[in-house]
């Protein structure tokens, strides 16, 4: 074997390697002032709170569907709003729950549908949450590395088409979506009862939507809440913002007094809400089917505080 | 797995050092276990294709040694290997004719009978197409009758039998390896060198260049183009069709660099199955330069048992249509690619004739002319192509009126069929990419091998080109966002 040649080799290849990572450091993280990047808040702000606390687990619904601060009021206990988007899938959600636990810590799950396939439903949107950051990784499950690794030339490429645009790190554009638009809480605050929903926007939404339960989901709550009783936490399922047509169908009703039936019946952890409290129309939502407006939100919360506060006295 | 995917950059490192780690003479296990891994990646259940093949033809072709041993009558010998051959191709050929034309000749049989108003319907089977089928099997037969020939010796050892069908470099989309070639490599594994190293990775940055900045950065437009060929003016159309045939020159040139260079990496040459093709000034020239494991495993088992050019012109022409025609049917089970095949089939015999006719008669091949003829058989090979980006025949015949009809070709002398690029960027992407291939065709052309020219630079050079591969893949390459990792366009055949 050539010796010489094979340390040139190598040379010229960590030369290129070093190239390589002085432009990627350039490019990569590329979405710090995103919506996604407010997770790194709410976990920084999880992490600090080592005093029983009020914590929400969920999708979206949660960023634009409650105000945690009054929350915090009502109950004298700290409220940390971990809701993210959907496409993270309910598992790496239901994750943020081993954060931080403290004995007294109540936890608050509300999904918006209880039949997942354990799996992120947007990896890409994954990497743009984590990006290089250390804390965030490490709410990374095992199975879920190779949907990272299949999907991180979406992610890559990405951070260099905004690179090229000089986008990388700034906030985008965007009503509502951007990191700072998020309070101390994790809610998105900003007044928004004037929105006026695009057509596009209004024809995604979806009416009398009827969720469903799988034995998947089922078993990872219930093994969720096993770890926090055993960590002396509690954990609660509670009611989601669901959009209704202004006169909901008997069927309809009927099926969601059966599905909260069926949750409560799967699941080892309470239920907190009577589904049905929690149907509101149209009016109350923002851009999409669990977004609420301004409005929306005192509703929820209201309905909220009220469940915390029946399921506690009891 | 394939060579563009993430999967892929993380196997193929980690497996060269532990390849190369082992000794040499572990190496054709770990390369074999490799190379299942890799094909088993795509579906488990396709090793019940691969295995099976394997195994017949090594027991055919041991069984041929075999009645060579105990045989001594010469017919009776010829008879018996030929008898073998027979069942190999039986076996082979049958797998694959039952897997990717059942569906294609039951609505042959179906529409003849409906001519005739007789209302027996054979049904429609569509069947999971195994990847790669129709390179190993045509690589399994190949070496079969390369056996009964007396061309390679038997390959006794199963295992090393078995890499040199499943040799994971080029069991996707070929080249088509020989026996003469590849088997006798792996009956002599070759040492580590550095040199291969260095050659393979340049030939895979080469490919993954060809792939992703310019075939897949051309599908986008190509497939909107030609999937709404009818809401467009003919002018459009015809220049969605040349950029098909640079799409698909890259996409498949691309994986051919991208298999050479994995192959080189582990000290393997496999053979070249492009040499810029489309700087060739005839039809013939072209076939000689374009998917040459392909061709030439037609040309030699084939084409020569018909009776190549040795029975007069009339068979020759015979025997280049059909092979042609079995050429077309062999990209797939549909009449658009048989049209294609026999277009291509139809130029050469029309070549041939004109040559034989004009013989003696000499043009001075000035520069002008090299440059006419060129981009002749460049128009001739481009219209073959519609028949080729097409979804079926009629589809094609009716793009093709609607071309004649609504040509518009002043959208071509005022730019306008380049508004189909979806900005500036993209054409000038584009532009470069196309000289870059024209500069590395033309050494290809002059029988110079462009790794060799680009490692004879000095160093600053050298470092340019690298470097400038690097950040042009990166920045420029079509992966991930709206893109995904996009398969090659000859896994499907």
């Amino acid at each position: 074997m050539n010796k010489r040649a094979l340390s040139i080799l190598i040379f010229d290849f960590a030369i290129l390697i070093t190239f390589l990572l002085i432009f990627l450091s350039n490019a990569i993280p590329s979405y710090e002032q995103h919506y996604m990047a407010a997770l790194l808040d709410k976990v920084e702000r999880l992490q600090s709170i080592d005093e029983p606390k009020i914590v929400l687990i969920g999708n979206s619904n949660w960023v634009f569907g409650v105000d945690s601060g009054k929350l915090e009021e009502y109950f004298g206990k700290p409220v940390v709003n971990m809701g993210m988007h959907g496409g993270l899938g309910n598992a790496f959600q239901e994750e943020m729950a081993k954060i931080n636990v403290t004995p007294g810590d109540i936890y608050v799950i509300c999904h918006t549908s209880y039949s997942d396939e354990n799996i992120p439903l947007d990896p890409a949107l994954l990497w743009i949450t984590i990006e290089n950051h250390p804390q965030l990784w490490k709410m990374v499950r095992k199975e879920d590395v190779p949907h990272l690794i299949d999907s991180f030339p979406v992610y890559l490429k990405g951070c260099i088409e905004r690179w090229k645009i000089g986008e990388t790190n700034k906030t985008p554009d965007i009503e509502f979506y951007y990191r700072s638009a998020f309070n101390q809480y994790g809610d998105v605050d900003i007044a928004r009862d004037d929105y006026v929903p695009t057509q596009e926007e209004q024809n995604s939404k979806v009416f009398n939507y009827r969720p469903e339960i799988n034995d998947i989901c089922m078993n990872r709550i219930n093994e969720l809440n096993h770890f926090l009783e055993s960590k002396g936490a509690t954990l609660v399922v509670a009611g989601y913002p669901i959009l209704v047509s202004d006169e909901p169908d008997a069927d309809f009703v009927k099926y969601m007094d059966d599905f909260q039936t069926e949750l409560q019946k799967q699941l080892t952890c309470e239920v907190i809400s009577e589904f049905e409290n929690y149907f509101y129309t149209g009016n109350y939502f923002l851009d999409t089917t669990y977004h609420l407006t301004n409005k929306g939100v005192t509703l929820r919360t209201n309905q909220l505080i009220s469940d915390l506060e029946e399921y506690l006295d009891n | 797995m394939t060579f563009n995917s993430i999967d892929f950059l993380l196997f193929f490192p980690i497996f060269i050092v532990l390849y190369y780690l082992f000794p040499i003479r572990w190496r054709s296990y770990v390369l074999l276990a490799a190379s299942y891994y890799f094909y088993a990646c795509w579906n488990l259940r396709f090793l019940l294709y691969l295995i099976p093949i394997t195994m017949i033809t090594y027991f055919l072709a041991i069984g041929m040694e075999y009645v060579q041993n105990r045989l001594h009558t010469e017919t009776v010998l010829n008879k018996a290997k030929k008898g073998l051959v027979f069942v190999g191709i039986l076996s082979t050929m049958g797998v694959l004719a039952v897997l990717k034309y059942t569906g294609f000749f039951g609505s042959i049989v179906n529409l003849f009978f409906g001519m005739f108003r007789i209302s027996i319907k054979i049904p429609q089977m569509d069947f999971v197409l195994p990847v790669g089928i129709s390179y190993f099997s045509f690589q399994a037969l190949g070496y079969l009758i390369d056996v009964y020939r007396n061309k390679v010796p038997v390959e006794k050892n199963i295992c090393k039998y078995a890499l040199f069908i499943s040799f994971f470099p080029t069991i996707m989309s070929g080249p088509i390896e020989r026996a003469g070639n590849l088997l006798k490599q792996i009956n002599k594994f070759p040492g580590f060198d550095v040199n291969h190293i260095r050659y393979g990775l340049l030939s895979f940055g080469w490919g993954l260049y060809l792939k992703l900045v310019i075939a897949d950065n051309l599908a986008g437009i190509v497939t909107e183009y030609l999937t709404s060929w009818e809401g467009q003016p003919g002018s459009h159309i015809v220049f969605a069709v040349i950029l098909f045939g640079i799409q698909i020159y890259c996409d498949f040139n691309g994986y051919s660099h991208m298999a050479s260079g994995v192959a080189k990496m582990m000290g393997f040459t496999i053979i070249d199955n492009f040499k810029a093709p489309y700087l060739a000034e005839n039809i013939k020239e072209f076939w000689r330069r374009w998917h040459i494991s392909l061709t030439s495993w037609f040309t030699e088992y084939l084409y020569i048992p018909l009776g190549g050019n040795r029975k007069g012109k009339l068979r020759q022409y015979v025997n280049i249509l059909i092979v042609f025609g079995l050429s077309g049917l062999w990209h797939g089970a549909s009449m658009n690619f048989v049209v294609w095949g026999l277009l291509n089939g139809g130029y050469l015999v029309i070549y041939d004739f004109v040559k034989h006719k004009c013989n003696g008669k000499q043009v001075k091949n000035t520069a002008g002319i090299q440059v006419a003829k060129r981009i002749g058989t460049f128009i001739l090979v481009d219209f073959a192509w519609l028949f080729f980006a097409m979804p079926g025949f009629r589809e094609a015949i009716r793009a093709l009126k609607h071309i004649v009809t609504d040509f518009q070709g002043y959208r071509f002398f005022s730019l306008t069929v380049l508004n189909c690029f979806p900005e500036k960027q993209a054409l000038f992407i584009f532009i470069i990419s196309l000289l870059l291939l024209g500069i590395v065709d033309w050494i290809t052309y002059n029988q110079k091998d462009f790794r060799t020219v680009i490692f004879s630079q000095p160093k600053l050079i050298r470092w340019a080109v690298y470097l400038f591969f690097m950040f042009t893949i990166l920045v420029w390459g079509a992966y991930g966002g709206n893109h995904e990792q996009t398969s090659f366009i000859y896994f499907d055949f």
